[in-house]
């Protein structure tokens, strides 16, 4: 599967992506600062309660909420 | 950032400023800092609030053979370009503050994230070591880190710890005391841009870590089911009812417990001493001794608080809960951290304000603070009952809640208007957490925090506490006539009665200017739990809990409210139950929030409490007086 340029709040449980840009700058250095930067490989892990996403990215997991997650632009590389 | 919140402190500004040398743990959160400073320095640790920041800060003494050397404990941050009030002060004590020598902490399990400080931090110039932690669970994770490659590319020693397990502190120990005389670095390291800082750190990483899988780990499915929408949620709620339960049902006994050896061991001796010289017997028994007894008997609940706080922060558990707890506060403007203290508050509101600990961000921690005092604590509830039994029997239960709801309202609106006004910068950003691994919580470093933090309340809030019930003592003893003598006046003829007759009418627009209760309301700020006795006492009733002297209570009651309202009981009476749920709890609350926050944001918050509790009495009782 292929798909350029989807949000990473359209990714699935399990999926896994590359990070291709932040539309939001004001969040931008608050995820580089956590690994997450263009280029950066993630997945998601799972949905949280607060209605956001729980990520992997290399050892790091973090969580972010569905308006962070609607700022980031990936490329999906396995579902 | 603002500039206001920049301390630009230094080391020799701290409370252990001296000649001896000073070292430096710099970190991200979460890479076993404050666990390594307690293995270093034991219980020779004291809290500091830097100048002019409310951001608190570590500081211990080490001692190694003759060697003294201050450890300063600074707040995690992931880079020197700080973003946050906690961060900048760290930025500050690197950029100005005289350190010898600085730890730098490298997660084994997270090499990745950690090198760009660390990198930032050699940059610098400040002599340095890196302390690689976590080495135990990055081997469960099939990580290995070659600390040759680590320490010669970041051209630094490299030693590997376990603080929680006590392992490699010596070989640090022996490192600290070398490179105190001999610089650690003696190569220049290249100031880079952040790219090419990024740049450098993938190089590290792919020299240095090895990785046998990377795939979803145990610790990843426990994550699903306790940051799940529903699992976590319900976890989290088992979490607080325990919480709840510990700072109420465990601590009650236990604090009932302290309180009777007090008067068995203590008071009674004391008072039987003492009889003979009454105001002597006064001042020790009901003065010293209860102002003592009235500090020790948070001891309970304060160290049952402190002890969870430790555990969750320790386990990992915390920023799950801050996860989960998101979108619940999200209305109030505060992080998910918030509500933790928040619902503690409900309990007792003195560990409620320790609990902010919990909260990161130092404008958040005040925020919150300042909001927990309008959470109706345990204490309220008795008077609510009381009131609300003699007014309105039919509909107490309705009563109480409503006041629980306004209790709730009143810290949702607070803290936006404290956002919007003296806290202003304490912006709520979307949720953005990262998550540190589960660990199981070391006895040792749990009960040295809890330990640490309890010591810190007593010494701190104790002097406050104490002085506040002799005054009231004192006041109550000073008769205002020659008629009587000193300790052996009626209340109503005492400095206490004077000062409550006076205050009374401020009451009046709110339909209870009546000086027995507003007596009682003045020793409600000593604690709630003596606003029905104090109300026994101003009635000249010699049992509260005895049936015949509770109904002339009552009828007393009933009757002075119905004279000072003009015929309006019921609406003078739901405007002194608000005024009750919003003006200060109690002196050690105050105390709490003068150790936490400093004694200017204290007082602000006894203004803006007494005030808003009056101004809602004012029109709660002018609106209501048309219905009821």
């Amino acid at each position: 599967m292929y798909f350029a340029g989807m949000l990473l709040n359209q990714l699935a449980r399990g999926n896994t992506a590359i990070v291709l840009s932040f539309s939001d700058e004001l969040f931008c250095q608050q995820l580089r600062r956590a690994g997450l930067r263009a280029g950066t490989e993630i997945t998601v892990l799972s949905r949280t309660a607060s209605r956001g996403y729980l990520l992997k990215i290399d050892d790091t997991r973090i969580a972010i909420s569905r308006k962070v997650a609607a700022d980031i632009t990936c490329e999906l590389i396995a579902a | 950032m603002c500039s206001s919140c920049s301390s630009g402190a230094t080391i020799h500004e701290s409370r252990l400023g001296s000649d001896v040398p000073a070292i430096a743990l710099v970190g991200r959160p979460n890479v076993g800092k404050s666990t390594l400073f307690t293995r270093l320095t034991g219980t020779h640790q004291k809290m500091a609030n830097y100048p002019a920041t409310t951001v608190e800060v570590s500081e211990g003494l080490l001692e190694i053979g003759k060697q003294k050397i201050r450890i300063i404990d600074l707040p995690g941050t992931c880079s020197l370009d700080a973003v946050s009030p906690d961060e900048q002060l760290t930025t500050d004590v690197i950029a100005h503050g005289n350190i010898d020598l600085a730890v730098v902490l490298v997660d084994a399990s997270n090499v990745a994230r950690c090198l760009y400080l660390a990198t930032e931090m050699r940059e610098s110039g400040i002599p340095m070591v890196v302390a690689v932690t976590m080495t135990d669970l990055a081997e469960r994770r099939g990580i290995t880190l070659d600390l040759e490659v680590l320490a010669r590319e970041l051209m630094a020693p490299a030693i590997a710890v376990t603080p929680r397990l006590g392992q490699g502190i010596d070989d640090l120990k022996k490192s600290l005391l070398t490179y105190l005389d001999k610089n650690p670095n003696p190569h220049e390291m290249p100031i880079r841009d952040e790219d090419e800082r990024l740049e450098f750190v993938n190089t590290i990483i792919g020299m240095a870590v090895q990785r046998k899988n990377n795939m979803r780990t145990t610790s990843d499915r426990v994550d699903q089911i306790l940051t799940g929408p529903i699992t976590g949620l319900a976890f989290l709620l088992v979490v607080l009812w325990g919480v709840f339960q510990a700072t109420t049902t465990l601590a009650t006994p236990l604090m009932d417990l302290i309180d009777s050896g007090l008067n068995t061991f203590i008071a009674a001796p004391l008072s039987a001493a003492l009889v003979g010289i009454p105001w002597l017997h006064g001042l020790v028994v009901n003065g010293i001794v209860a102002g003592v007894g009235t500090l020790l008997t948070f001891l309970p609940v304060m160290s049952i608080m402190f002890l969870i706080l430790s555990v969750l922060e320790d386990s990992g558990y915390m920023s799950r809960a801050a996860v989960v707890s998101d979108r619940i506060m999200r209305f109030a403007g505060l992080p998910g951290r918030a509500l933790l203290p928040l619902l503690v508050g409900f309990g007792c509101n003195v560990p409620a304000i320790s609990a902010t600990r919990a909260l990161p961000d130092a404008r958040h921690r005040l925020l919150t603070g300042l909001s927990v005092p309008f959470t109706a604590c345990s204490a309220r509830l008795a008077v609510y009952v009381f009131v609300a039994e003699i007014f309105f029997k039919k509909n107490a239960g309705t009563v109480i809640f409503l006041m629980y709801l306004l209790s709730i309202a009143l810290v949702v609106f607070f803290a936006l208007f404290m956002r919007l006004t003296f806290v202003r910068g304490a912006k709520r950003d979307p949720l953005f957490i990262e998550l540190p691994p589960y660990r199981l919580p070391t006895s040792q470093y749990v009960l040295t925090d809890a330990w640490i933090r309890v010591k810190g309340f007593l010494r701190e809030a104790g002097g406050i506490v104490v002085t506040t019930v002799i005054v009231v003592w004192f006041l109550m003893a000073t008769p205002t006539s020659s008629q009587y003598a000193f300790t052996e006046t009626p209340v109503e003829n005492s400095a206490y009665g004077a000062v409550s007759k006076t205050i009374s009418p401020i009451f009046e627009p709110a339909g209870f200017a009546d000086w027995h209760t507003t007596g009682a309301l003045v020793t409600g700020f000593v604690a709630k739990e003596v606003v029905i006795a104090s109300w026994g006492q101003n009635y000249a009733v010699d049992d509260v809990e005895n049936p015949v002297d509770r109904q002339r209570l009552t009828q007393q009651l009933k009757n002075d409210f119905e004279a000072s309202s003009g015929g309006h009981a019921a609406a003078a009476v739901i405007a002194f139950l608000i005024f009750l749920t919003a003006y200060t709890p109690c002196v050690a609350t105050v105390a709490a929030q003068k150790r936490e926050f400093g004694l200017k944001w204290a007082l602000t918050g006894i203004a803006i409490q007494l005030t808003l509790a009056w101004v809602l009495a004012v029109v709660a009782f002018n609106i209501l007086k048309n219905w009821l």
